[in-house]
């Protein structure tokens, strides 16, 4: 069965754990830019959150009871949720 | 620990240093990031990359980037390079005069731009003219991803052997003899130098610079990008609406990113609504379809601005191993090959091979010998 940890970009777990073993990635805001994890259309709200859920498998150690600052989740950024281009356009 | 080449900033010109430097064998090159690779400026650029410059230092410095570029997707497994062209749009007579002269200039240093008419405009990009009376094409400029550049090119650096520090900021370089001897890490752990420390850090030399008592005339000019979701590829030039200074380019992913002239004051990173509104009405006034695409996020980064638009390249007054890399004027992500591959030849050949990059020293603001540049957008 294909995990999937990312379903806007369509990540599979398998690979972000090969990929941080052969890498050397340590941290949240380096994932992100490798695989585009929280840069799709939910904005991080699933795969960001799963993510934190299987800290321990990804990175080792644990999120538990650590800030989002000491974890390094990237920031959120509006809009909250994908709206269209036209809501801006003036006239 | 005893470093070689200790490189303070993890974005595209630090990373490009240690990649030319790891190529010719250099040993013991450590990076140190304060944040993560590509915090900076880097990460937030919108990737374009073009030899169709006002100034001959630029035109020449980004040909030879250029030639550097096309290299390195070869050499950086994932890294992506596509010539896909620029495309100046011109609305008013006294734009399409000026450009003219500046495609001739440019052919003359061997930069390929041409004048579109307006039925030429559309064999190119899919475009409502309105009121566009020509355009200036760049088929020689191209786009990078600079998401891509940085994993591929810090993949590489790592078979290289060059270690990568991130969440180590640089806290203090200690001088003595006109020498850097050591940088202190996170004020706590002290790193000696045996040969050279660059400075790359972006905007942030100007506080490193300090430290050590050199000015530096940077000034922080915060810029406003946005993304859309992925969409349909359309549009294959990085597209530049020239009087009012707002651009559209398409990635291979079909990301739409949107940039525009936006003044700020120098450290408001607050963002804008009216940004929004300017970068999508003009926009789509040319392109409507973008109209549908669904906005993804806005951010700011940093143009680091000196008071000629130009770099600023080679060692620190009073200290003879101190080398910084900074004031690209929101050029930097496209220079960075060929600025790596000169600091490379200053650490190695004591001096830099191209004559432009020796008109770069920051000496030439005490000097009065300031360069000049016309052409800058977005």
């Amino acid at each position: 069965m294909v995990k999937l940890l990312c379903i806007c970009e369509e990540i599979t777990l398998e690979e972000v754990q090969r990929v941080i073993e052969e890498e050397g990635i340590k941290d949240l805001e380096t994932l992100k830019r490798r695989f585009r994890v929280g840069m799709g259309p939910c904005g991080g709200r699933y795969c960001i959150n799963t993510i934190l859920r299987m800290y321990p498998q990804l990175f080792g150690g644990t999120a538990k009871g650590k800030s989002d600052t000491e974890l390094n989740v990237p920031p959120s950024r509006p809009p909250l949720k994908p709206i269209p281009l036209y809501t801006f356009k003036e006239g | 620990m005893v470093v070689e080449v200790a490189i303070i900033g993890g974005g595209s010109t630090g990373l490009m240093t240690a990649y030319y430097l790891a190529r010719e064998g250099v040993k013991d090159i450590h990076l140190f990031e304060e944040r993560y690779l590509g915090f900076g400026s880097t990460g937030r650029c919108a990737g374009g990359v073009r030899a169709s410059f006002a100034s001959d230092v630029h035109v020449r410095l980004m040909k030879e980037s250029i030639s550097r570029w096309l290299s390195l997707r070869e050499e950086v497994s994932g890294l992506e390079f596509v010539q896909d062209g620029y495309l100046w749009l011109l609305t008013t007579e006294e734009l399409v005069e000026a450009h003219k002269r500046l495609s001739a200039y440019q052919n003359s240093l061997g930069v390929p731009t041409r004048i579109l008419e307006r039925d030429e405009i559309r064999e190119v990009v899919p475009i409502e003219l309105n009121d566009v009376l020509a355009a200036l094409y760049d088929p020689m400029a191209g786009k990078a991803s600079p998401l891509k550049f940085l994993w591929s090119v810090r993949r590489r650096l790592r078979e290289l052997g060059v270690a990568i520090h991130e969440y180590a900021p640089v806290t203090n370089v200690r001088i003595s003899g006109g020498r850097a001897r050591s940088i202190t890490i996170n004020e706590s752990k002290e790193v000696e130098v045996s040969g050279y420390v660059v400075v790359a850090a972006g905007v942030w030399c100007k506080d490193i610079l300090e430290r050590i008592g050199v000015k530096i005339p940077l000034k922080k000019d915060p810029h406003h990008l946005l993304v859309t979701e992925r969409y349909a590829r359309f549009i294959k030039p990085l597209t530049i609406h020239k009087e009012s200074g707002s651009y559209i380019v398409q990635h291979e992913t079909g990301s739409l990113l949107i940039g525009t002239e936006y003044p700020v004051p120098e450290d408001d990173t607050t963002l804008r609504y009216g940004y929004l509104r300017k970068a999508v009405t003009i926009m789509s006034k040319y392109f409507p379809q973008i109209l549908s695409a669904n906005l993804l996020r806005v951010w700011v980064g940093y143009y680091e601005n000196t008071p000629d638009h130009h770099p600023i390249i080679g060692t620190t007054p009073n200290t003879e191993n101190i080398i910084v890399a900074t004031g690209f004027s929101g050029h930097g992500y496209m220079m960075s090959p060929i600025i790596g591959e000169e600091i490379k030849n200053i650490i190695l050949e004591g001096k830099p091979k191209l004559p432009e990059t020796k008109q770069l020293r920051l000496e030439r603001f005490e000097e009065g010998k300031l360069l000049k540049e016309t052409a800058i957008f977005g």
